[in-house]
């Protein structure tokens, strides 16, 4: 038996997404064998970080995982999230704090945009969002969602959100256990980079592994933009790097431990009035093809 | 010179223009009638959700076939929502970049980076 003992706190940072991706590694090599995810000393948990662990639990899947000594506040809410652990058991979430744990088909987009719509964007306790930061942000989830699916070549996408009402924070986590952005800039440069390295060039204007007839490489600047309006922030912990960006500053680092595919986190202030409606003086049927 | 409306909601079915795979499928379309000089009108009414991968694989993979003068006759937009005509434009100067010089394009992006 493997016992695997959680830190004090699992937060969206890069100490949260390290401790996860240890988890990762250890579970990795085992197979037939049952595992304690012991959570004796963990106060903390970010709701959203259970996008992760449930991914890297679904990766064991060989094995016979479980919690144990999870406190029972912290068992609430995740199972308020209706965490799948719990066998999608859930709990009343009176402050609505949460956005529901899911497993996504990659091929099914149209239920994840439902999904969005219903569990995160109608949560009753949100701010009244214009229409547009709401769109917004559904269409940053959704090309992170794509870009899991076209880069990671995974099966499935696992998501988890959690939302602060006194800092106006929305927290949001998609993760794939598929192809690191590492493995697919070593492919395409032939060159031996860091995961750091990886992360460093793919978040870039332009830079893309596509080698299709489809251009890339507008999808996380787009993001980036749209964030660094929003006053949000960007975490993406992929192989062995980790970057993130918050207020237009961002910086990168080595992961500690190697992940197996790539987590990505989103926050969004939710009190943000920008417009986001750029003026355009072109006629309607005036695009520059 | 024929004519020929296509209502994207018709094409992927729905009102999210997100995935890459809806894209190709609209690319196909486009493509279809684009090869036969049709002047197609490309019609976004209902559309609520866009993103750059579904623009992607629609409007930009056309670069690879058509350039922007055949383009600029045969090809326009109605009811795209004003706040996402930044993104279109947007997803054309970059495929007109991408295809512009494709090879050079992508041995510079691969020269950006060392071994480590």
């Amino acid at each position: 038996m493997l016992r695997i003992q959680l830190p004090l706190r699992i937060g969206s940072n890069l100490q949260g997404f390290s401790s996860l991706a240890n988890i990762f590694q250890q579970v990795k090599s085992c197979d037939f064998e049952t595992i304690h995810l012991d959570f004796q000393n963990t106060t903390w948990f970010d709701a959203n970080m259970l996008a992760m662990l449930g991914a890297i639990m679904e990766s064991a899947w060989t094995n016979d995982i479980h919690i144990i000594n999870l406190r029972p506040e912290q068992e609430k809410i995740f199972k308020k999230t209706r965490y799948s652990y719990f066998g999608g058991e859930s709990l009343p979430d009176r402050y609505a704090t949460t956005v529901e744990y899911r497993k996504s088909k990659v091929s099914e987009v149209a239920s994840f945009n439902g999904y969005l719509e219903k569990k995160l964007l109608s949560h009753n306790k949100l701010p009244n969002m214009s229409a547009l930061l709401r769109k917004k942000i559904k269409e940053s989830i959704l090309e992170i969602f794509d870009n899991a699916r076209a880069h990671g070549k995974c099966k499935f996408v696992y998501s988890c959100g959690q939302y602060y009402p006194r800092k106006g924070r929305l927290d949001f986590t998609v993760v794939d256990i598929g192809r690191t952005i590492r493995k697919n800039v070593r492919d395409y440069s032939q060159k031996k980079v860091s995961g750091k390295r990886a992360l460093e060039w793919a978040v870039q204007k332009n830079t893309t592994t596509r080698k299709d007839n489809i251009p890339g490489g507008l999808g996380l600047c787009l993001i980036r933009e749209f964030l660094s309006l929003n006053k949000g922030k960007i975490q993406i912990a992929s192989a062995d790097g980790y970057w993130y960006e918050k207020s237009g500053a961002s910086r990168s680092e080595d992961l500690n431990v190697f992940f197996g595919g790539t987590a990505v986190n989103l926050e969004f202030n939710v009190n943000d009035t920008s417009s986001y409606c750029l003026s355009s003086e072109t006629e309607e049927t005036d695009i520059p093809f | 010179m024929e004519g020929k409306t296509i209502h994207i909601f018709d094409v992927i079915g729905g009102r999210a223009a997100v995935s890459t795979e809806d894209g190709d499928r609209l690319f196909e379309t486009l493509n279809a009638f684009l090869g036969k000089e049709f002047e197609v009108i490309l019609d976004f009414a209902k559309i609520e959700t866009l993103t750059s991968t579904f623009l992607n694989a629609a409007i930009g993979q056309l670069y690879s076939q058509f350039d922007s003068p055949f383009l600029r006759q045969h090809l326009k937009v109605h009811n795209l929502q004003p706040e996402d005509r930044e993104l279109m434009i947007k997803i054309i100067e970059r495929a007109k970049e991408y295809f512009k010089d494709k090879e050079n394009l992508e041995k510079d992006i691969r020269e950006a980076l060392e071994d480590e």
